[in-house]
């Protein structure tokens, strides 16, 4: 299963993939003309929109290869790279990139790919993003903590952004870069029409299918074709079958839960919840109107059914997260939730919130004998207080912590792969 | 296809692949990099470590001082050990290659038809300086942060791929002369 653990092979294995991935990289670039600022830059003018054409081919494709083997299962999306979302900085950048583009006519690869074959203004504009970019370092500190924070959201995916499958956001992507596509034929075609009534517009022949060349047959109901039926194919299956890494995460996490290693007791949360040292998320997944009558100091509820990938992907990794509810049930359901979804440092209050108010709320929360559901409260409270229960917030100087076998061993976040650009 | 002694020597109209078959090309060879390596391809993450390189052989205490340069060149490792620059290297010897295939492994300066030389040097510069800087603010170019991001539907890069066409069209057609 993908991607390939090339740590095994030590450095070679990375030496040689990259040097033979940049190789083809280099190659389809200059095959595909773009080592030709005259060509690039035609992209703005309308008459040649190659940059368009290869650029959103070659992410539509790649995106359906990947989540098509995501999909079956041979590739782990989960250790593959996406770049982490800065909101401001990278709007800011792609305005000043784009800029650059249409100045100097190149983009930093295709730079490297005009300056390798001799292409002089290539080098320079080389030259140009090295100077840049040392700028950048010398002015960073001015702006720093707005390129570090402004709209960071993270890794984050538009499916997990739009709460739709892989599947369908793939699909929706092809169906665009068809629109685009046969848009941008139209354009070309009428720009160049125009071209042909006017004379001087003869100097630009020399740019291939600008005008003067015979057009060749277009590849386009092909390619749109494929990748329609692959789209189509790849939703289909996403709606059926579940995402077999998915699945697998949350048997290891079911596992994990029914081990009972994550379960905490009520002495272990309250030393956790009187260290300052550590950054503690109480997760209580219970209904409001028993939130309402009795909650533990600075927890956050949330419902089981919002436990969804984005609000998980929000958490801290730093954190560590004790899920709570009357009983266990829902707890443990929520806990598994976070950890298939790749949350560290989840652990479960042992009891819930009855064994808590058990420990912590003698002569304050009188018992009710029994109570018939699963998962309820086995309390009767005065009031609706929350947490201004005495037994929500122990005192930390007259409630004694007795001896417990702690189970909370802090994860520190894995280190990922990194991606290429900006660091 | 006969050549004009001309003061601009022209060569042959170029031959380029399909934009669609490059395309399809470039897409699968990013899968291929995501399936093998975790990630997609690169350029200006290699120009950045090129960058902290030039400037700790200039001075290596610059690079101590200054957090950016610092941490690409300094935590543990030299900025040389990455597999960008691997791919920057790959990609040379690529595109010199399809260039001597195709007769297009000469010197020359490409430019419009109206602009003189020092002027679209100096184009190239500027674009380059914006570019680099642009870069940076945005944590990739058109490959690492467009395509690569792109391809991997992050959030972060379609909303920079949308910035970068927009910039570009916004400049057009100030800067027409220099293209048209």
């Amino acid at each position: 299963m993908g991607p390939l653990d090339l740590a095994k092979y030590g450095g070679f294995g990375v030496a040689a993939s990259s040097l033979a991935i940049g190789f083809a990289f280099g190659f389809i670039l200059e095959r595909a003309g773009f080592g030709d600022s005259r060509k690039l830059s035609a992209q703005f003018y309308l008459k040649d929109q190659s940059v368009i054409k290869v650029m959103f081919t070659a992410i539509v494709v790649a995106t359906t290869l990947i989540f098509w083997s995501s999909g079956i299962g041979i590739l782990d999306f989960d250790r593959v790279w996406v770049n982490p979302t800065y909101v401001w900085p990278g709007l800011i950048g792609g305005i000043l990139l784009g800029m650059g583009f249409i100045i100097g006519g190149y983009c930093p690869g295709t730079s490297v790919v005009a300056a390798s074959t001799l292409k002089l203004d290539g080098f320079v504009f080389f030259l140009g993003c090295l100077l840049g970019i040392f700028l950048f370092g010398e002015t960073v500190s001015y702006f720093h903590a707005f390129w570090e924070h402004a709209g960071f959201l993270g890794r984050l995916t538009i499916p997990e952004r739009l709460g739709l499958s892989d599947g369908i956001v793939v699909l929706g992507v092809i169906v665009i870069a068809v629109f685009v596509f046969s848009g941008v034929e139209f354009i070309e075609a009428w720009m160049n029409r125009a071209e042909k009534q006017n004379p001087a517009g003869i100097e630009d022949s020399r740019i291939e299918g600008a005008s003067g060349i015979a057009p060749r047959r277009s590849s386009l109901p092909r390619l749109a074709a494929g990748l329609l039926t692959a789209g189509i194919g790849l939703a289909v299956v996403s709606q059926v079958v579940p995402n077999p890494a998915l699945e697998r995460a949350r048997k290891r996490a079911e596992a994990l839960i029914a081990s009972r290693e994550r379960h905490i007791e009520c002495a272990e949360l309250l030393s956790l919840m009187q260290n300052n040292q550590i950054v503690l998320n109480l997760i209580d997944v219970r209904d409001e109107s028993d939130w309402n009558l009795f909650h533990l100091a600075d927890a956050k509820r949330e419902p089981l059914a919002a436990i969804d990938p984005v609000w998980i992907k929000k958490l801290s990794a730093d954190s560590i997260k004790v899920v709570m509810s009357n009983e266990e049930e829902a707890a443990n359901q929520a806990a598994v939730k976070l950890i298939a979804h790749g949350a560290r440092n989840v652990y479960i209050l042992e009891g819930g919130i009855n064994k808590w108010i058990a420990v912590y709320g003698k002569g304050e929360i009188e018992a009710i004998s029994a109570s018939s559901a699963a998962d309820s409260l086995r309390y009767r409270f005065a009031a609706a207080l929350g947490s201004h229960y005495a037994a929500a917030d122990p005192d930390p100087w007259n409630t004694p912590i007795p001896k417990f076998t702690p189970k909370v061993k802090f994860e520190k976040p894995v280190v990922k792969i990194s991606g290429g650009c900006g660091g | 296809m006969s050549r004009q002694a001309n003061h601009i020597p022209e060569p042959p109209a170029e031959r380029y692949v399909d934009p669609y078959l490059a395309g399809v090309m470039l897409g699968v060879l990013l899968f291929v990099s995501n399936y093998v390596t975790g990630h997609g391809l690169g350029a200006s993450g290699g120009m950045s470590r090129l960058t902290a390189i030039a400037v700790d052989a200039v001075s290596p205490t610059h690079v101590d001082h200054n957090g950016f340069f610092a941490g690409l060149a300094r935590p543990w490792r030299s900025a040389l050990n990455h597999w960008i620059l691997w791919t920057l290297l790959g990609a040379v010897f690529g595109a010199a290659l399809s260039g001597a295939l195709a007769g297009r492994f000469r010197p020359r300066i490409y430019r419009g038809p109206r602009v003189s030389i020092p002027v679209r040097l100096a184009a190239a510069l500027t674009g380059g300086i914006l570019m680099g800087y642009g870069a940076e603010w945005g944590r990739g170019c058109t490959s690492g942060q467009a395509l690569s991001g792109g391809a991997v539907l992050s959030v972060g890069s379609w909303l920079f791929m949308f910035a970068v066409f927009a910039g570009g069209y916004s400049l057009a057609y100030f800067v027409r002369r220099l293209w048209r």
